[in-house]
């Protein structure tokens, strides 16, 4: 719609999670809004400076606006500015309880596990069940097969961290103590990136991953390989 | 008077001093010279972001526990010893009394105590930097468990260092702030009634509000977390039944308002010299006292917009997020009445002009991108990203600097009795603006590229090299940027001792604090207190017979 020039967030990278485009559609939607008052507020106030330089003749206006009928126009602005806000509410709210507060069913649930500082992906295994003999852990690499709901299981061992998965438009904070849910479903297969986004000690910086969407059949290969 | 007449020994008059002036500037040293430091951590996260692991010029390699300690300490510095002490503490000191037409603060003891209290803080704080495992690594919101176990971060002494520091600056700011509450209740000249009293001053005293009633739940919060880190309690270990999302709460309970208790006073300040320099009165004071109270209101229960993603009760987002985007209601109105109060003026773009307009022209990028963090589903994604960076940049830094040389350069006559030099100060304004624009703006770009901030080494994450090029120029602006700076200390230094000797009122200003000697003396007044008549902003009133009506003669 509009032309990439125009986009001063043209480094997002496109999403590839079913949620992704919702979140986008309201950073766009709130990019739009503030950059019109942005243009417009800082023209108006080049426009001032200009048109009322003090070398122009005749004197400055009495205007104190002490009056609350001076008020009206201001309050209808204002009143303008809590329309618009109201709606960004609405528009994030429909967004937000969809991927923080449903919690779909899920074909696959993995449990993460942060640690300083690397990333442990606990497996159910063959019976499709976590905390079994047969899981297995992966580190740093989160296998996921393409266009399904993957539930994640979020706990830490030490500190707080945070999964982020800037691709997916997936951030959650990971504390120790308590297992947090969340949900991803990725509809490309491929490599995308994965990292910590909360300081988290030293080497904070080092804490990355790969997140990985394979196809059904390769993703059930690679299940075969994992003991 | 026997405050006026009391003999004053060099000791008395300038270092143990009472009076509200010279404790002010003493405020404003202390923050100038924390100011230093601060720059000095800016330089060594810039080279590190810029050029990792190169030795940076005057420092050497910075390791990564290094890294983590030099931006706990920047955030740390920049926040509590830069923005508290210039924009809050030295300008409520110098400026309230001086508004209101008091002699001194209600409580001059305690103001000297709150000073001194301050430069204990400091030294503690400084000395963290010297001690065995260095300063405080776990950022300036210090969460635990990370903060509270020295085996998470290799700091042993640093962390009860920064909080023993932390804990005296609070110290210092309630003893300073009960003064401005009781200051501006109790001290106010005859005929100065509330309706009379100038912005900056209510600004300063609503700031104050916001960091009186919020600071309490973060000292009892950094006792627990001392007693963790010292004692062996569990308050925020999950290991020994602690809950580290209390930290949370209690820090940004404070924290949230804290950003207010830096900002509001900078907008204060910004709309005594916007009348002054259009020769027009403010429009709609009241309108403008309206929205600042709901503003400051808003700022208590707006914090866990800093938590949407923290692992609290998803539920709680949108209410928070609701309120967030709130604010920009009254503080629409608040920018709408700024340009009402310019519009039909005669706009002179002297040196603290600019420096307003400055203030908002680059506030405004703040909180207008601010939206896309008070938007909790937007905020998934920008969270701990250089988009936040930037955008609390842009609401910090004009608050602290284009805030603070607006009022430096605006009431230095009135502090020293002499003006500084109108050239440099063009300069300096001219290079600051685009200085500081050229460092932030493109930062949003890299963080909506997803780049996390607080990463000591970007040269891990491949994806990053597309900006080599950029982070590399940011960090040279950023260089650039603080090399301006000196531009003012020496205009600053020289016109201190040198500078044209300034008249009464060199702005034609019709708030009380013109209408004294400059500097003004021991006092602030002659035998009698001003008996004020008018209003704060009575400019280019039709039949005056000036362009401007003092609120007294004094």
């Amino acid at each position: 719609m509009f032309p990439d020039s125009l986009r001063f967030f043209d480094t997002l990278k496109e999403s590839v999670s079913t949620y992704g485009g919702d979140v986008d559609h309201l950073i766009w939607t709130i990019f739009y809004i503030t950059g019109f008052f942005f243009v417009v507020m800082e023209a108006l106030l080049l426009f001032f400076v200009f048109r009322y330089r003090a070398s122009r003749p005749g004197p400055a206006e009495h205007l104190p606006g002490d009056q609350p009928k001076s008020w009206i126009w201001v309050l209808a602005l204002a009143f303008v500015v809590l329309v618009i806000d109201l709606s960004v509410d609405a528009m994030g709210a429909k967004v937000w309880t969809r991927i923080k507060e449903e919690v779909p069913a899920e074909d696959l649930r993995v449990r993460v596990w942060a640690q300083q500082f690397s990333w442990d992906f606990q497996y159910p295994g063959k019976d499709n069940k976590l905390d079994t003999p047969d899981d297995f852990h992966v580190v740093n690499e989160l296998h996921i097969p393409v266009n399904k709901k993957i539930r994640l299981d979020l706990r830490a061992k030490d500190v707080i961290h945070s999964l982020f998965l800037p691709d997916a438009r997936f951030k959650q904070d990971v504390l120790p103590g308590r297992e947090i849910p969340a949900w991803i479903e990725i509809t490309q297969v491929g490599e995308t990136r994965l990292y910590c986004a909360e300081l988290c000690g030293q080497a904070h910086t080092a804490m990355i991953g790969t997140l990985i969407t394979h196809d059904d059949k390769s993703f059930k290969s690679w299940l075969k390989e994992q003991k | 008077m026997s405050d006026m007449t009391h003999p004053q020994s060099f000791l008395s008059k300038y270092i143990f001093s009472t009076d509200h002036k010279t404790i002010g500037k003493q405020f404003l040293f202390l923050g100038m010279f924390w100011a230093l430091i601060g720059a000095a951590t800016a330089y060594l996260i810039r080279w590190q972001i810029a050029h990792p692991n190169t030795p940076a010029p005057g420092f050497g390699i910075v390791n990564f526990g290094q890294y983590n300690a030099i931006l706990t300490m920047h955030g740390t510095i920049m926040v509590f010893y830069v923005a508290m002490p210039i924009i809050v503490a030295a300008f409520s000191n110098f400026l309230i009394p001086l508004q209101i037409g008091a002699r001194d603060m209600a409580f001059p003891k305690l103001n000297a105590l709150s000073f001194w209290f301050m430069v204990l803080s400091s030294v503690i704080l400084l000395s963290s930097f010297f001690v065995p495992g260095g300063a405080a690594a776990a950022g300036w919101t210090g969460y635990p468990p990370l903060s509270a176990d020295p085996k998470y971060t290799g700091v042993t002494w640093g962390t009860p260092l920064w909080l023993l520091a932390l804990a005296l600056a609070f110290a210092s700011s309630t003893m300073g702030g009960i003064n401005y509450l009781a200051t501006l209740i109790t001290q106010r000249a005859p005929g100065m009634t509330y309706s009379k009293v100038p912005l900056a001053t209510w600004f300063l005293v609503a700031g104050t509000a916001d960091f009186f009633f919020s600071v309490g739940p973060l000292v009892a919060g950094a006792v627990m977390l001392l007693m963790d880190t010292l004692a062996g309690t569990g308050f925020y270990l999950p290991a020994k039944g602690g809950e580290p999302l209390l930290w949370q709460h209690l820090f940004w309970f404070f924290g949230h308002p804290e950003v207010y208790v830096i900002f509001v006073p900078a907008f204060g300040m910004v709309f005594e010299i916007l009348p002054v320099f259009s020769r027009k009165a403010i429009y709609g004071y009241k309108l403008i006292l309206a929205s600042l109270a709901v503003s400051v209101a808003l700022a208590y229960v707006v914090w866990a917009h800093h938590m949407f993603i923290s692992g609290m009760n998803p539920k709680l987002a949108m209410p928070f997020s609701v309120l967030t985007i709130l604010i920009s209601v009254p503080f629409s109105i608040i920018f709408f009445l700024a340009f009402a109060t310019l519009k039909g003026g005669k706009i002179k773009l002297e040196v603290p002009m600019l420096w307003a307009l400055g203030f908002i022209a680059t506030f405004l990028i703040g909180g207008l991108t601010g939206i896309f963090l008070g938007s909790a589903a937007s905020d998934i994604y920008f969270h701990d990203t250089y988009f936040i960076v930037a955008h609390f940049h842009y609401t910090l830094f004009p608050a602290t600097f284009f805030g603070g040389f607006a009022a430096v350069t605006y009431w230095f006559p009135k502090m020293f009795g002499r003006r500084l030099n109108e050239v440099a100060g063009r300069w300096h304004f001219a290079l600051t603006f685009l200085l500081f624009n050229g460092v932030f703006w493109p930062l949003f770009r890299v963080g909506a590229a997803g780049m996390p901030r607080r990463i000591a080494d970007p040269s891990q994450y491949a994806w990053l090299d597309q900006f080599k090029g950029v982070q590399s120029v940011v960090t040279t602006v950023a260089v650039l940027l603080i090399l301006a700076q000196l531009i003012f200390l020496f205009n600053f230094f020289i016109s201190l001792f040198w500078g044209k000797k300034s008249e009464k009122n060199p702005y034609h200003s019709a708030t009380l604090e013109w209408q004294t000697d400059s500097p003004a003396p021991h006092g602030n007044w002659g035998e009698q207190l001003p008996q004020v008549t008018a209003g704060p902003y009575e400019y280019s009133k039709p039949g005056a017979e000036s362009d401007f009506t003092p609120q007294a003669r004094v």
